[in-house]
């Protein structure tokens, strides 16, 4: 449905999807800058708080649809996706194995408490997997966007950006692992139901060994602190993109994996300036944005107890895999639950995920999103707010940093 | 706080100390890891002397008393070892140098610490700017007056201790010409300098009683000097080396300084007098700013020299001392050094220019810390 315009005079009405484009980068700003001043609070918060708005008053939801659009969105995704990835440090895992013992304590506790939740909501064994997996992620988008914005350094970020990275691929390969069981519950044959997922599986690491050693190269040739050579890293995203289309292959795992791949194998440090530059930036405002359209107050309060229920055990979840093994892995109490709050964040990707598994299987897809919707939604402008508090509570940030200026 | 007795030490045992960097394996800048690190350390049972410093992205560690270059070796490698097993599990990075070529003094955090706090009110940016990085070196003497003496004595071969040890030509961001920029950050501190020439404990109980009774000092630590007595281990402590690149250069320097050291209290060469000081500033700004190319004017004849090849003659001028010491393979190291104008700020330069990236540099630095 398109807004009533008849108000306005005659010769501005021919209103398309660039004016709303380019109201959603006026405002935006604006509000991030708003809540940023007025609480504190991230400026991802102020963007999602946008596009909440844009989708319950303002019809610019064909704006979120047109497929140029979207296609600018995925790449903003993968730009915070290959950021993080190139931020993971593989070595760390094998000199500290009590980090592999977090990730799995809290991706594994997480899923098992959604898991339970949504079987005792009356979700089908399959709908209550697909809760389970999409809770485990930590928005990588968020948790790269708010890390990058407060300029933090320090052990909780390290291990929120590594865990982070870590239970998106647990999320993503989950997913896969239900759609094989689906397929044989459909019926198929178990070769037949596990060629899917293998050959999503295949072209995603095909994919993301391409973009690792064109962006290997680009770095080798070229400064890529400079903007010109910057866009050069955007461009082969895109591209990327463009055939992860093709290959039927993981969006999020591509520039994932890419990223790390990078950081593993060519230890001379990558750096590149943030979002890769003004034009990265953007994107990534309208990304959040956008993420505020799709979710929706209404959900909130009609998920009501349940969406409650699913972000507070959620929380407890990560929490508390966090404080398990966070002495040994060599982090102190206080650090420890901070990253476990860190953790908490929960969007963009959800949808992804779950876009993927409604394509597949559109009736699932419809119950997993009911059930997460709520959460999702409160977690969209909460979460950023749980990840800086816990930043800052650690002193990681440049704010922290600030506070203990004592001259 | 009066001053304290003169403890009594062997005399020529030796005791280092290191000023580290801890930097984030991302980025490789500094990161206020100190307090996760000291947590870490005391986790997997570390024995061995460790310490924060004024900012939370450095780290001090002292070996204890040894007797000889190979005793100093061993437990600066053992701690070594021990401080890279802790920074494995939090993936940082540590090294040495004397500055961080790229960090911006602006972000540093100062440590939590009544001392701390109040060094950050009193001096301010200068506090932050501090996050500079030496190597201390102590040397046991049998009393205090020797230890005036000795300290006086010494205080002619610092350039060449300066220029042996730099290790920090590169200061936010840039190259500043320098071979040890990190001497100017200690510079700007008032208490800076050279000690008061005087040749007695009394005297020197005297002086201190002075500059007590003005406020302006309360204890020995606010004195910032090259070298200064150190009562409560009945040493002196050498602390105008940078931070070398590795622990064997660190060893090596400690040698050195040791042999010197024997050679200026069993042969007694010269006759400390005030007016060595008078080039004494001149001297070590040559040091500091031109490495080995430096002038060195002697005080005694006044002839000027070129401090690599002044350095050499010093070498071979305590070869004796070196033979008694087991010194001889540490100097003659350092020597080779000199006469082939090599030291770790030359070090960075070089691979500076091969690949202009800061960052990586620094990786490098720790790669060589922790061959």
């Amino acid at each position: 449905m398109a807004p009533d315009l008849s108000f306005l005079p005659g010769w501005i009405a021919p209103l398309d999807t660039s004016f709303w484009l380019a109201m959603l980068l006026v405002i935006a700003p604006l509000a991030g800058e708003a809540v940023f001043r007025l609480f504190g609070w991230p400026r991802i918060v102020g963007y999602t708080l946008v596009g909440l708005f844009a989708s319950n008053h303002l019809d610019a939801g064909g704006l979120a649809l047109s497929e140029g659009f979207r296609h600018g969105l995925e790449v903003a995704m993968a730009v915070l996706l290959f950021e993080l990835g190139s931020r993971v440090h593989l070595h760390w895992l094998r000199d500290n194995p009590w980090l592999i013992a977090t990730s799995l304590a809290e991706a594994g506790m997480t899923f098992v408490m959604v898991f339970g939740i949504g079987h005792y909501l009356g979700l089908g064994f399959g709908s209550s997997i697909a809760v389970g997996a999409v809770c485990m992620v930590s928005s990588p988008a968020v948790v790269m966007r708010v890390a990058s914005e407060l300029n933090a350094r320090g052990q909780v970020t390290e291990r929120l950006l590594m865990l982070s990275a870590l239970n998106t691929i647990y999320a993503v390969l989950a997913v896969q692992v239900l759609l094989a069981l689906l397929g044989q519950a459909h019926g198929q044959h178990v070769l037949q139901s596990l060629q899917a997922p293998l050959r999503y599986l295949v072209s995603t690491f095909v994919l993301a060994l391409l973009l690792a050693a064109a962006v290997g190269v680009a770095r080798r040739r070229l400064d890529l602190a400079n903007e010109n050579s910057v866009l050069l890293l955007i461009g082969l995203l895109f591209l990327a993109l463009v055939l992860v289309r093709l290959a039927g292959a993981s969006p999020i795992l591509v520039p994932l994996l890419a990223g790390m791949v990078l950081r593993s194998r060519d230890l001379r440090p990558c750096l590149w300036p943030r979002h890769f530059g003004t034009a990265g930036g953007a994107l990534v405002v309208l990304l959040f944005v956008v993420n505020g359209m799709a979710a929706d107050w209404r959900l909130i309060v009609a998920g009501g107890l349940a969406g409650v229920t699913v972000v507070v055990l959620r929380a407890a979840a990560k929490v508390g895999g966090s404080v398990l093994f966070g002495r040994l892995s060599g982090l102190s109490m206080g650090q420890s639950v901070a990253l476990g709050i860190a953790l908490l964040p929960m969007s963009g990707t959800a949808f992804l995920l779950t876009a993927s598994l409604y394509l597949a299987f559109p009736d699932l897809g419809r119950h997993v999103a009911a059930a997460l919707a709520g959460a999702a939604a409160v977690m969209e402008i909460a979460g950023p707010i749980a990840t800086q508090w816990a930043l800052r509570h650690c002193g990681e940030t440049n704010a922290g940093r600030g506070n203990n200026h004592a001259a | 706080m009066p001053l304290e007795a003169f403890s009594t030490s062997r005399a020529l045992t030796l005791g280092v100390e290191l000023e580290l960097q801890l930097v984030g394996t991302h980025d490789f800048d500094l990161v206020a890891a100190a307090p996760d690190l000291l947590r870490v350390l005391e986790q997997q049972g570390f024995v061995g002397d460790v310490k924060p410093e004024i900012t939370s992205s450095m780290i001090e560690i002292a070996t204890g008393i040894c007797e000889d270059y190979g005793d100093v070796l061993t437990q600066l490698t053992a701690l070594r070892n021990g401080l890279l097993e802790g920074a494995r599990r939090l993936d940082i990075g540590i090294c040495g140098g004397g500055a961080h070529p790229f960090q911006l003094w602006g972000e540093r955090q100062i440590t939590d610490g009544v001392r701390y706090k109040h060094l950050s009110e009193l001096y301010g940016y200068l506090a932050k700017q501090f996050t500079v990085f030496g190597q201390h070196v102590h040397i046991g003497c049998p009393g205090p007056d020797e230890a005036l003496r000795l300290l006086h004595g010494m205080s002619r071969f610092i350039p060449h201790l300066i220029a042996l040890s730099a290790s920090s030509p590169f200061v936010q961001c840039h190259d500043t010409g320098f071979d040890s920029a990190r001497l100017n950050s200690i510079f700007a501190f008032p208490l800076s300098g050279r000690a008061p020439f005087v040749l007695t404990w009394s005297d020197f109980e005297a002086y201190f009683e002075k500059m007590a009774r003005t406020g302006v000092v309360k204890s020995m630590k606010d004195f910032y000097w090259d070298i200064r007595p150190k009562p409560e281990y009945g040493t002196i402590e050498v602390r105008v080396l940078d931070t070398p690149l590795s622990v064997e250069r660190s060893a090596r320097l400690a040698a050195l300084i040791q042999t010197i050291a024997r050679w200026l209290m069993v042969d007694k060469p010269f006759m400390p007098a005030e007016d060595d000081y008078l080039v004494y500033a001149f001297n070590r700004f040559q040091a500091c700013r031109f490495g080995y190319e430096g002038v060195w004017v002697d005080p005694e004849s006044g002839e000027r020299h070129v401090l690599g090849d002044a350095i050499v003659a010093l070498v071979n001028r305590i070869g004796p001392h070196a033979a008694v010491l087991g010194t001889q393979a540490a100097c003659a190291a350092l020597a080779h050094d000199a006469a082939t104008r090599t030291n770790d700020a030359a070090w960075l330069r070089e691979h500076y220019g091969a690949d202009p990236l800061l960052p990586e540099l620094v990786r490098r630095q720790c790669l060589r810390w922790a061959e």
